[in-house]
């Protein structure tokens, strides 16, 4: 499948601010079944971009504005060829408990709790309700986990937070595709299977789908025999070829699409926009990567008013 | 060929490769330097009114109360525990709450302590000798036995204070590269001689304008001495004028004498000097509101008649001195310490 | 003074028994003895005035009157024979070449996982594990540039390392000042001996931080960033910063502008290249590490990877000197450098091995249990001192947390006389000293010696009641060698072409 992508993220301030920092992963991984033909930033107001790989493999962008400003704009456009068939989790010879090989400490990180993935009664709870027993295929386990949690969860916008730990979706039976895709991770850890989160776009490919204009979440299971395994816990799906991996992760705060810190005193407000396409032909001006700035507004030193009245009549003292 | 106007040369030299200093550590020294200047101001005047009361003997209990309210309104402090009991408790009161209470922003211990908390926090930017006074300075306020000693002879106590801050700044002068750390000291130390020294004048004025034709010829000469003391002027203005008290020579001496060092014309001059100093070693070439406004009063103060001040009327005079002073250590901030 | 002086079984730095010092003390205890205890005691009071006015000090902060409090002086010296010293010294060269050579792994091919010299679970399960620090361009390849290592000695006397502080290790000021305090109030005792000089460790330190600086430069701009003055190893920060010359920073003073650090001057922004930061990791970059820090600078470890900016030492070092991967550096350095511990550890059991768990469990009046990841003498438990409740509810803890604890017998540290109440008296201590590691490995001779000045205890740290000694290490004493007199006889000689000096 050939794709194209466009994120648009808007972050609007109430009042000016000064020294933005912001990391970003927006690029598009390179995968086996996966290939970025083209990547491209275009960032307002204008800066440099640098970029590195984070210890998952994941490309970091980041860049800074050290001048006064009200509003950042990014857009990250992406050309990907997938080449992912729907996985068959069941058709293999992996069987429950999969002992991971002793030397292998590299899934050490996707088998502990950690951050937002915490342990807890109503997960033990929810885990026996698999019913897994000794010796049965592994990919029926994880089916049986994926078809539970579409059966006791919904969708539901507005109930948790970013910041939401799985005992929040546990409590309230609903959350975000970010909840479920944690929910899932964290059984998958109580059963003893490595499960790691990953941050992408979706392809809306005619039928519907939620998360598809925003950025989305879902969760990958090792199999010894075969590998990671895609399922997407919030659209009840298995990972196929128009989802577009972008970063992988122990949950989401290692893979969050955009993270900053600003210096001044305001509200922030952040709208995101996606959009993808099927594309028949790769097009003519394809470049592996290019940087763009966007005309967005920085203003002087003075514009900010340091003196307010307040001010004025406790001159005498410091500012302690 | 027209003229490019050219700021002028500071008389305090720049050293060539000036060191960078941290717009942090230029605030902390600046205010490290104006409490040392406050505390010793504060002292002085605690000193001068309780031999003050001394002098005039058993005064009217009306003229007691504003004596020491005078001590308040120059420092701008509310009595926040002065209010009740006996009138004839009033000085040790107010005596007490400016020196050793910590609620009070003016106190001296405040004062001390926040000279000291900014000095802690640029240990590297002055010298050790600098450090050992002026912690040395505020143990001695803030030590157990400090009460006691005050108690024994407040006197002493105060002069120990005066002493302290002046070897202070005697210390920065001598054992500081007078580079911008430096010049910052200096800034701070004449912008609030300026301020305290023109808040003294508008008040004691006031007093003994409003007093009018009620007070003796004598007491009035002592208040007349008193004023002159508290901004540590008496021996130079006896000196200069051959010890004939009359106000407008002690206000025209006190705002416009060219060369004592605790004139208002003179800390303005070199407040105004530290300011094209300070541009000059931190590379800029435009002329910040500070230099401005100090160059502008310099000039004002360099060419005034002494009669001029009387026409405003003296306290009217410095009020407009104040706020100049205001507006250039407000500028300074904006211009250097906005981190 | 020494009159009832008791050596009580243990190992006695100065006395092999009551009335009999080692030779290394006998000139201390022959001046002592002339001196007395009031002339003795007139100089502790000297040197606590010297203290308090310097402002040497360290905060406390549940200290209701002043938050600064004098880190307590003893007077009476600590002295480190030439030949004990060399030991030391080799062995402390080669753990901190270990320890750098282990964290180079770990943050890259991590060989010592994959030969299973290490337990990998040790290293992924540890807080101080940084995995941002991933093939990270670290600058010369160092990353404990500033190595503290704790060193006892046991009832007979053997030297063992009971920790290793290659994070931020503090103390180093007082080694200094202590030393300084010591020549002020006593300089008749140094006369009796040859003390190697300490005072070059400034110098050192900043040949250190030069050798990082991205760009050769004769003048790289150098920072020490601290938390602030609240935080309770302040004056060191700020002794250090002075000592060298080099400007001390808060978070708030510096900002990353594209791939660079600079910091906010009264003349504007100015690059920044060596950082040596005394903030702890997880509050050095608020976008990388815990988002909530106020005492960091937003984008700091972006500029670090791109090489724009050293940090001294580098993040993740914690992993290096964490209590449970304490046991393994004797096997560290085998692994790296084929050599025998010159310095022995002391016997660990690591809390994660569920056997070692089980002799813990069943021997907690027997054993000193610390946490992994604290420092300070916090989350600890004395076995043998504590009550069944506190030892109750640290088996819990370690079921709940096997990860987060170890277990060592506990070591019967050596003592040394201290000055208390108008005489002396045997107090328990360790000694920490400094290992810098620039363009080659520099052992600071000397170090702080901590002493338990509560009587019996066994706990040096300053949070709970330590003091501090001066450190003396001799030089070696050539054969034959005769002591220089005092008076050298190189007095300058007027020769009568000098001006006289201007009088009247």
């Amino acid at each position: 499948m050939l794709l194209k992508l466009t994120h648009q993220t808007d972050l609007t301030y109430t009042d000016l601010i000064s020294e933005s920092v912001m990391e970003l992963r927006m690029a598009p991984r390179q995968e086996q079944d996966q290939h970025r033909l083209s990547f491209t930033l275009a960032i307002g107001p204008p800066t440099s971009a640098y970029n590195y790989f984070d210890w998952l493999g994941n490309t970091v962008h980041w860049f800074t504005v050290a001048s006064f400003h009200k509003q950042i704009r990014i857009v990250a456009t992406s050309v990907v060829e997938t080449d992912r068939p729907i996985p068959a989790p069941a058709g293999n010879a992996d069987l429950w408990p999969a002992k991971p090989a002793a030397t292998d400490y590299q899934t050490y990180d996707f088998c502990h709790f950690h951050g937002p993935v915490v342990d807890s009664p109503a997960l033990r709870q929810l885990v026996e309700h698999v019913k897994a027993r000794k010796g049965e295929p592994l990919g029926a386990v994880a089916m049986r986990l994926f078809d539970l949690i579409h059966e006791r969860f919904t969708f539901k916008k507005g109930v948790t937070k970013a910041t939401s730990p799985i005992t929040d979706i546990l409590e309230k039976g609903a959350g975000v595709c970010q909840d479920f895709t944690q929910l899932m991770i964290g059984a998958a850890r109580l059963l003893g299977i490595p499960a790691r989160y990953i941050s992408g776009l979706v392809h809306p490919d005619a039928s519907k789908y939620v998360g598809a204009t925003e950025t989305h979440a879902w969760c990958e299971l090792l199999f010894p025999s075969i590998g990671w395994v895609g399922f997407d816990p919030a659209n009840h799906r298995l990972v196929g070829a128009n989802y577009v991996k972008v970063a992988i992760g122990r949950d989401y705060q290692d893979v969050a699409p955009n993270k900053g810190r600003y210096s001044g005193k305001v509200q922030e407000s952040i709208d995101v926009a996606v959009h993808s396409e099927e594309l028949k032909s790769i097009p003519p001006e394809l470049a592996a990567e290019r940087i763009q700035s966007l005309a967005i507004p920085t203003y002087p030193s003075g514009s900010m008013g340091y003196l307010d009245p307040n001010q004025q009549v406790e001159h005498q003292q410091q500012q302690q | 060929m027209s003229q490019i106007p050219f700021p002028t040369v500071p008389k305090f030299s720049a050293s060539q490769a000036a060191r960078p200093m941290m717009a942090r550590d230029a605030d902390a020294m600046f205010w490290m330097s104006r409490y040392v200047e406050r505390a010793e101001h504060v002292a002085r005047l605690l000193l001068v009114n309780s031999n003050l009361l001394i002098d005039v003997g058993d005064l009217a209990p009306k003229l007691l109360q504003q004596q020491w309210q005078s001590v308040l309104t120059i420092m701008r402090t509310e009595p926040a525990t002065t209010g009740e009991g006996p009138a004839r408790d009033l000085g040790p009161r107010i005596a007490q709450y400016m020196t050793f209470d910590g609620d009070n922003a003016n106190s001296l211990l405040t004062c001390l302590s926040r000279a000291r908390e900014n000095a802690r926090g640029i240990r590297e930017n002055i010298s050790a000798e600098m450090w050992e006074a002026i912690n040395t300075l505020y143990w001695s306020i803030r030590s157990d036995d400090a009460p006691a000693r005050f108690e024994e002879s407040p006197d002493d106590f105060y002069r120990q204070v005066m002493t302290g801050s002046m070897l202070f700044q005697g210390l920065t002068d001598h054992t500081l590269a007078h580079d911008q750390r430096w010049l910052f000291t200096q800034l701070a130390k004449y912008l609030e001689r300026i301020d305290v020294t023109c808040r003294v004048i508008e008040t004691k004025f006031s007093i003994l304008q409003s007093a009018g034709g009620q007070m003796e010829a004598a007491l009035r000469n002592i208040q007349w001495m008193a004023v002159l003391r508290s901004c540590c002027s008496i021996e130079a203005y006896r000196r200069h004028y051959l010890g004939e008290m009359d106000p407008l020579r002690v206000a025209s001496f006190l705002i416009l004498e060219r060369s004592f060092p605790r004139s208002v014309r003179y800390a303005v001059d070199m407040a105004h000097e530290a300011t094209a100093a300070i541009r000059n070693e931190t590379g800029t070439l435009s002329i910040d509101p500070a230099e401005r406004v100090l160059g502008r009063l310099n000039a004002q103060l360099e060419y005034a008649e002494p009669s001029e001040i009387l026409k405003e009327g003296v306290p009217a005079y410095v009020q407009k001195i104040q706020s100049e002073i205001a507006d250039a250590g407000l500028a300074v901030q904006k211009r250097y310490f906005l981190y | 003074m020494f009159d009832q002086y008791q050596v009580d079984g243990l190992f006695d730095e100065m006395f092999v028994a009551p009335g009999h010092p080692r030779p290394h003390y006998s000139a201390v205890a022959s001046r002592l003895k002339v001196l007395g205890s009031s002339a003795f005691n007139k100089r502790v009071r000297m040197a606590d005035v010297t203290f308090r006015n310097q402002g040497i000090t360290f905060t406390v902060y549940n200290d209701k009157r002043g938050v600064e409090k004098i880190f307590p002086f003893d007077l009476m010296p600590r002295i480190i024979p030439a030949n004990e010293w060399d030991l030391i010294e080799r062995g402390l060269v080669q753990r901190i070449t270990a320890l750098n050579l282990f964290c180079q792994d770990i943050y890259r091919d991590q060989r010592i996982l994959r030969e299973n010299i290490v337990p990998p679970e040790l290293i992924y399960g540890a807080k101080s594990f940084r995995r941002e620090m991933f093939h990270v361009n670290v600058p010369k390849n160092i990353y404990i540039h500033i190595c503290g290592t704790d060193l006892v000695r046991d009832k007979n006397g053997a030297y063992f390392v009971l920790e290793d502080n290659g994070r931020t290790p503090s103390g180093v000021s007082y080694v200094l000042e202590n030393r300084a305090v010591m020549k002020r109030v006593f300089p008749t005792l140094f006369g009796a001996y040859r003390v190697r000089a300490i005072e070059d460790y400034p110098y050192n330190l900043l040949q250190c931080l030069k050798h990082l600086a991205p760009t050769k430069s004769d003048d790289p701009a150098i920072a020490v960033l601290t938390p602030g003055t609240y935080n309770s190893a302040y004056f060191e920060h700020s002794f250090l910063a002075r000592q060298m010359g080099v400007e001390l920073v808060e978070g708030r003073d510096l900002i990353v502008d594209n791939a660079f650090v600079y910091m906010r001057t009264t003349a504007g922004l100015r690059r920044v290249d060596v950082i040596y930061r005394r903030v702890d990791d997880d509050f050095l970059d608020p976008l990388c590490f815990r988002g909530d820090s106020a005492l960091g600078v937003a984008g700091l470890m972006n500029a670090y990877r791109c090489g724009n900016v050293a940090l001294v030492n580098a993040p993740g070092t914690g992993v290096a000197d964490d209590k449970a991967i304490y046991p393994f550096v004797p096997d560290m350095i085998k692994f790296y450098l084929g050599q025998e511990a010159i310095l022995p550890n002391v016997p660990t059991y690591i809390c994660a091995r569920e056997s070692d768990r089980k002799y813990v469990l069943e021997n907690l009046d027997k054993l000193v249990v610390k946490s992994t990841n604290e420092s300070g003498g916090y989350g600890m438990l004395m076995g043998h001192q504590a009550a069944q409740k506190e030892r109750d509810e640290f088996a819990e803890l370690i079921r709940e947390d096997p990860r987060n604890y170890i277990a060592q017998p506990v070591v019967e540290l050596s003592q040394h006389p201290s000055f208390i109440d108008d005489r002396f008296e045997g107090r328990r201590i360790d000694l920490r000293p400094y290992i810098l590691y620039g363009e080659k490995v520099i052992v600071m001779p000397g170090g702080l010696t901590r002493v338990a000045l509560r009587k019996g205890s066994l706990v040096v740290n300053s949070s709970q009641g330590g003091g501090s000694k001066d450190t003396w290490v001799l030089e070696e004493e050539e054969p034959g060698e005769e002591k220089l007199p005092i008076t050298s006889g190189q007095l300058p000689v007027a020769d009568g072409s000098a001006k006289p000096i201007a009088a009247r």
